[in-house]
């Protein structure tokens, strides 16, 4: 009889700050996702064409993620990987819509801890 | 890039960069300029820089009060640097670094050798020689050059006193100084125009010795009218007799001899004016008849008045300038701080987090991590608060009797948790007979604390980096060196450079750009300094060198260092 596991819910850190990966990773491994790290954008991009993550979040703290080009590529990784894309900072490129999540500067793990769980439901309708 | 900088009105001191290809200047708050002037129209002027030459074109959108250029009104003008712009009160300076010409394509030097250029030295005078002109009369002097040498010397004088100051009050208490060297006046006065009203404001006087000091100095509005309508200086020798003022005036009611009044004419208008007069009582009028102001004093108080504006202007866009580097440079320092202390308090944020859920579940792991990562926090805020007080105060150190060796070896411990962490090796070579020496150990803990951060940064990616601190101690040199070596990514001449600028640092978010600058302050303050050896992808070598001063007490003591 097959056995039904849920699936995997991977989600791409794109921060600078240890600290910030350091909270999100002990937070989120606790509900159940699977975290993928990277400190600087050119990893992050790399990082989400191989392992195809489904959200990234990018710190525009991060060097070089405050820059418009660098922005509309990681929205373009995440539009060709399927990934939903929550920028957590001020977001400056073009044709942000519901595929994206933007959350201010200075913010509240609480909330986007639930801004994350929310993309659950769009992760479990396209693995269903 | 081109720019408009304030130099006159509520904005004084500001600078619009015009980098767009197109802005709008008025008082809105839409506009890109803003100019808070209630005499600039809501919508002003724009500047638009042309595609094909990249000149930049004003043009007034129908103002109330129009647009000036170098004084005159404009409907559309092609700027050009240096020139005076003028919305309301508000005067600018347009400043343009593209489209100038370029001097050293006009100046050819020609050869070593004088005989290249077709010239020869006739005659040659030494500064000293040449500054002899303002010395005293030579015989056989002409009247002409005994006249232009007096007023040169006057001028030449004004020009040096009125240079280097900042005080607009001081200067001019100066200037009046000089006139009263130079004219046989009693009484002075400076007022200048209040740019908000423009009401001419007295802002010094001065009385010559013996006359009354107590006594208000009554200045007539007639002549000061006429001065500033007419931009003309006035003499008069005797108030009642001149025809251009009304004989019911208050002049004569003031009993007024003689007096001069003389516009400060500045390059952008007058700035405010001179008035020196001699006073004689009404009753004693009559019996002292001899002018003591001529033609030929009116005319050096025209010129002296001329200078003097321009120095009333060059001191106030000076302070104004000065006001706005001041103001940028506290607006970076602000913004930079605010950055760090944002980001340590995200740190402290997300640690209280994970305590709080880590409390939730009763997972304690959750609960350590979190409190890892606000005690990490904390020091670091506290680190940056010792480093801005550091920097920010000019101290003295708090010179000690103290062993350096177990200063750097306070250090060394206090980072091994840091550099394990990392996966970095951190060893420490104490010179062994490194004697007692005065220093001040806080501070040096600080310094070399700082120096031994960056190294475990600088090679914590590396799968085996290395930080190695010693000390050496050199007795013929009176030096003592505390040496951090670490093989990590190195460093780029060009980076060296900067290395110890005020908020440079190559660690992007992590770094704060203070840690270099007050390692540097702190050796200094010692009398040492910071070399540094370093070449890209080789590792780096911080030597810091400090005097060794052996204290008093050591001395002849057969003092011996600590086994």
């Amino acid at each position: 009889m097959p056995t039904y596991s849920p699936p995997t819910r991977s989600v791409l850190i794109v921060d600078g700050s240890s600290d910030s990966r350091e909270v999100l990773r002990a937070v989120l491994e606790l509900r159940g996702w699977n975290i993928i790290e990277a400190d600087g954008t050119v990893a992050g991009l790399e990082m989400a064409d191989a392992l195809h993550p489904d959200v990234i979040l990018l710190d525009t703290d991060t060097q070089a993620a405050d820059d418009a080009a660098v922005q509309a590529s990681f929205d373009d990784a995440s539009r060709r990987n399927n990934a939903s894309l929550v920028v957590i900072g001020q977001a400056r490129f073009n044709g942000v819509d519901s595929h994206h999540r933007i959350v201010a500067k200075p913010y509240h793990y609480g909330p986007l801890i639930r801004t994350i769980d929310e993309l659950s439901a769009r992760v479990l309708a396209k693995a269903s | 890039m081109a720019s408009l900088f304030v130099i006159q009105g509520r904005d004084q001191g500001k600078r619009f960069d015009l980098s767009d290809a197109l802005l709008s200047v008025g008082r809105e708050a839409t506009n890109a300029i803003q100019l808070h002037d209630t005499e600039v129209s809501r919508r002003h002027a724009e500047l638009r820089r042309e595609n094909d030459t990249g000149q930049v074109l004003l043009t007034d959108l129908g103002s109330s009060n129009g647009s000036f250029v170098n004084s005159e009104p404009v409907q559309r003008r092609i700027l050009k640097s240096g020139d005076r712009v003028q919305f309301g009160r508000t005067l600018m300076l347009f400043t343009d670094d593209q489209g100038g010409s370029n001097v050293m394509d006009a100046v050819d030097i020609v050869g070593q050798h004088l005989r290249e250029s077709g010239s020869r030295i006739v005659k040659s005078i030494s500064q000293l020689e040449g500054s002899q002109i303002f010395g005293g009369q030579t015989s056989g002097e002409s009247p002409w050059l005994a006249r232009a040498r007096s007023n040169l010397q006057v001028m030449y004088r004004t020009a040096l006193a009125v240079s280097h100051t900042l005080d607009i009050e001081q200067l001019l208490d100066r200037i009046l100084e000089l006139i009263f060297e130079w004219v046989e006046a009693d009484r002075g006065c400076i007022m200048v125009v209040d740019r908000e009203t423009d009401e001419l404001t007295p802002l010094v006087r001065r009385n010559r010795k013996g006359v009354n000091d107590e006594e208000r100095m009554l200045i007539s509005r007639t002549i000061l009218d006429y001065v500033m309508q007419n931009k003309e200086g006035v003499l008069t020798s005797d108030a009642r007799d001149d025809q251009r003022f009304d004989p019911s005036g208050s002049i004569v009611k003031m009993g007024v001899r003689e007096a001069i009044c003389v516009p400060m004419q500045g390059r952008y208008g007058i700035v405010g004016v001179i008035y020196i007069d001699t006073f004689t009582p009404p009753g004693r009028m009559l019996a002292h008849h001899t002018n003591r102001f001529s033609e030929e004093h009116l005319k050096l108080m025209i010129a002296i008045g001329h200078q003097a504006a321009l120095a009333v202007e060059d001191t106030s866009y000076y302070s104004a300038m000065v006001q706005a580097e001041r103001l940028a440079a506290m607006g970076q320092t602000i913004a930079t701080l605010s950055h760090h202390v944002k980001n340590i308090l995200q740190g402290i944020r997300g640690g209280s987090y994970l305590i709080e859920e880590g409390l939730k579940i009763s997972d304690f792991n959750v609960v350590r991590k979190g409190w890892g990562i606000v005690d990490k926090n904390q020091e670091k805020i506290s680190n940056l608060v010792m480093d801005m007080l550091t920097f920010s105060k000019e101290r003295q150190p708090d010179m000690t009797p103290a062993l350096l060796n177990d200063t750097v070896a306070d250090v060394v411990e206090l980072m091994q948790t840091r550099a394990r962490d990392v996966g970095v090796t951190l060893t420490y070579e104490p010179q062994v007979d490194l004697p007692e020496l005065l220093l001040d150990p806080d501070a040096l803990h600080r310094a070399i604390l700082n120096v031994v951060t960056n190294a475990i940064d600088a090679c914590e990616k590396l799968p085996s980096g290395q930080v190695a601190v010693s000390t050496v101690y050199q007795p013929e040199e009176s030096l003592v060196q505390i040496i951090v070596a670490d093989n990590g990514e190195g460093i780029s001449p060009e980076d060296i450079k900067r290395i110890f600028n005020v908020f440079e640092s190559r660690k992007g978010a992590r770094g704060t750009g203070l840690g270099l600058p007050v390692s540097q302050k702190i050796l200094r303050e010692h009398g040492g300094e910071i070399t540094i050896e370093s070449a890209p992808g080789e590792g780096s070598r911080f030597i810091l060198s400090i005097p060794a001063t052996i204290p008093e007490q050591s001395l002849g003591t057969g003092f011996l260092p600590p086994e």
